[in-house]
């Protein structure tokens, strides 16, 4: 997992944006969700979270809103917006094309 | 909400600009927090290692919120100037009031104060200094990797990146060192008293004291602004040996306990009143000393040179294996040895001294205490000085060796075969006490 660890950080706003895809969530819940997922290969700490999420609301992809509060804090919620959901159509296809390119150059002589 | 988290991450977030988003930040990193938290506990995990769980989910957030100061504060033509003036100026600033403010709240906090070559940094029970930034200038020198408290205990591992040196100085407080599970160093304080303690990484040394100064709050203003000056303090690091001091305060002192990775360059301990037990170490050089507690050592292997001392305890050795040498002193105290060594000095005064095992150089010097010895192997020199006590060698039958004994009113007696020619040269002196050497 050390050797793609570069790969997934590329990835990053695609995971998150794919998570979002699926319905809103909030920090905590959204690094769980992609742990389970990948079986912990892949863990998301806060402040990588926080630098994405950020990242993604200037950029437009996604928007938050505040929770209902408990015991006097509330959870920020993230929802992807149609921008988001334009650049996450476009990751993907982006990442078959480097996924079969990836496979055609390093895997041609194993098949 | 959890009160430490709570506590951990207002003071992650002192010094940021006060300010809407920054207020956001502090809440969304709160209930993120408070979640894992409470996910962790109904999976049935231990209060104190969901918190330790949640201080490592927080590793890096410290970049991410000087980043975030940094944006804030550079917003004109000086900006690169300022820039590098206010971040060592707020830095400096953080680290100094984190550390009084942990103090403050002595019964529940603690945390660490960063310095290296290029910035400074706070640390709240952990740090992650190389965290994905890719920057090579960034060297990290240690790492607290984890600190956690429960009701009765607190502990400090620490990485040992260019740790080689282990000091630890204390009063009053019992030393227990066993090798470390994990490669790593573990310190772990039991919550007695109130007693402030200082852990200071510098030249590859991990010093542990106690603090002698009187009021908290001193002794941290004392201890850091030399090191965190501002912009004096954080260039001043530049080019020379790195520092990093870690601040522990909490209400403790009673037993210290250390796991150690084996093979460090040198372990030295010092306690007062406190007794010190080592138990299966490995490592290369040793020099434990304790006022009136007593020392106990078993099954251990020095590869280097090993220095015991007790003024009123006992030293007991057992089952060690010292490669060098080994000195065992006490003024009033008995010593007992047990083991094999290339080298061994025995100083005592008014307690007995009483050595076996496998020992090739013995010197033993006392004035009023018995000298017993008992030998399982060849050895090559044996010298054995008491003014009242008396003098007892056993040796192995195979063993022949050239003895030279005085005694101004005692009795003599050689029991074994012996040969002025032998290579195992003994001498033997009393004024008053008896010798007796023979074969068991």
């Amino acid at each position: 997992m050390a050797i793609s660890a570069d790969i997934l950080r590329g990835y990053t706003d695609t995971i998150i944006l794919r998570q979002l895809s699926r319905g809103d969530s909030y920090g905590y819940q959204l690094g769980k969700q992609v742990a389970q997922l990948s079986q912990g290969g892949l863990e998301l700490k806060e402040a990588t979270l926080y630098t994405a999420f950020r990242r993604l609301e200037q950029a437009g992809c996604i928007r938050s809103y505040w929770g209902d509060a408990q015991s006097g804090a509330r959870r920020r919620y993230y929802a992807i917006t149609p921008e988001g959901e334009e650049r996450l159509s476009r990751d993907l296809e982006n990442w078959k094309e480097t996924k079969q390119l990836l496979s055609q150059l390093l895997e041609e002589d194993m098949q | 909400m959890n009160s430490t988290i709570v506590k951990i991450i207002d003071m992650m977030f002192r010094g940021m600009p006060e300010n809407e988003e920054t207020a956001a930040m502090r809440e969304e990193l709160l209930t993120n927090s408070q979640a894992r938290y409470d996910d962790l506990i109904a999976s049935g995990v231990r209060a104190d290692d969901a918190l330790g769980q949640v201080l490592d989910s927080l590793r890096g957030m410290e970049d991410v919120l000087d980043e975030y100061r940094r944006e804030q504060t550079s917003r004109n033509p000086f900006e690169g100037f300022e820039r590098i003036a206010d971040k060592a100026e707020s830095t400096a600033k953080h680290a100094v009031s984190s550390a009084v403010e942990g103090l403050r709240s002595a019964m529940d906090s603690l945390k660490g104060v960063f310095h290296t070559e290029s910035r400074t940094t706070t640390a709240y029970g952990y740090t992650d200094a190389g965290h994905m930034s890719g920057t090579g200038s960034f060297q990290r020198i240690w790492q607290p990797a984890g600190v956690f408290e429960d009701d009765d205990m607190l502990t400090a591992t620490f990485r040992i990146d260019q740790v080689n040196r282990i000091n630890v100085q204390l009063i009053g407080e019992d030393i227990e060192v066993e090798p470390s599970p994990d490669g790593l160093i573990h310190v772990e304080i039991s919550k007695e008293d109130e007693h402030l303690y200082l852990v200071e990484v510098a030249d590859g040394c991990l010093t542990l004291r106690r603090d002698l100064s009187a009021g908290t709050e001193t002794i941290v203003e004392e201890s850091i602004p030399e090191e965190l000056n501002g912009l004096s303090g954080i260039f001043s690091g530049i080019g020379k040996a790195l520092k990093g001091v870690f601040q522990m305060a909490h209400t403790s002192g009673d037993t210290v306990r250390l796991q150690l990775p084996d093979q460090l360059e040198q372990i030295t301990l010092q306690t007062a009143a406190g007794d010190i037990d080592l138990s299966g170490l490995n490592q290369k050089a040793l020099a434990v000393s304790t006022v009136s507690g007593d020392i106990d050592m078993q099954a251990c292997r020095i590869s280097g040179m090993a220095r015991l001392s007790s003024t009123s305890g006992d030293v007991d050795v057992d089952g060690c294996t010292f490669a060098d040498s080994v000195a065992l002193n006490s003024t009033s105290g008995d010593i007992n040895f047990g083991g094999s060594a290339r080298q061994l000095t025995a100083n005592n005064v008014s307690g007995d001294t009483d050595l076996e095992g496998d020992i090739r150089q013995i010197r033993v010097n006392a004035v009023s205490g018995d000298l017993d010895l008992c030998l399982q192997g060849a050895f090559d020199m044996l010298q054995m000085n008491t003014t009242s006590g008396d003098i007892t060698v056993t040796l192995p039958v195979d063993v022949v060796p050239a003895v030279r004994s005085n005694t101004t009113s005692g009795d003599v007696s050689i029991g074994c075969i012996t040969s002025e020619a032998s290579v195992s040269r003994m001498q033997l002196n009393t004024v008053s006490g008896d010798i007796s050497v023979e074969n068991f």
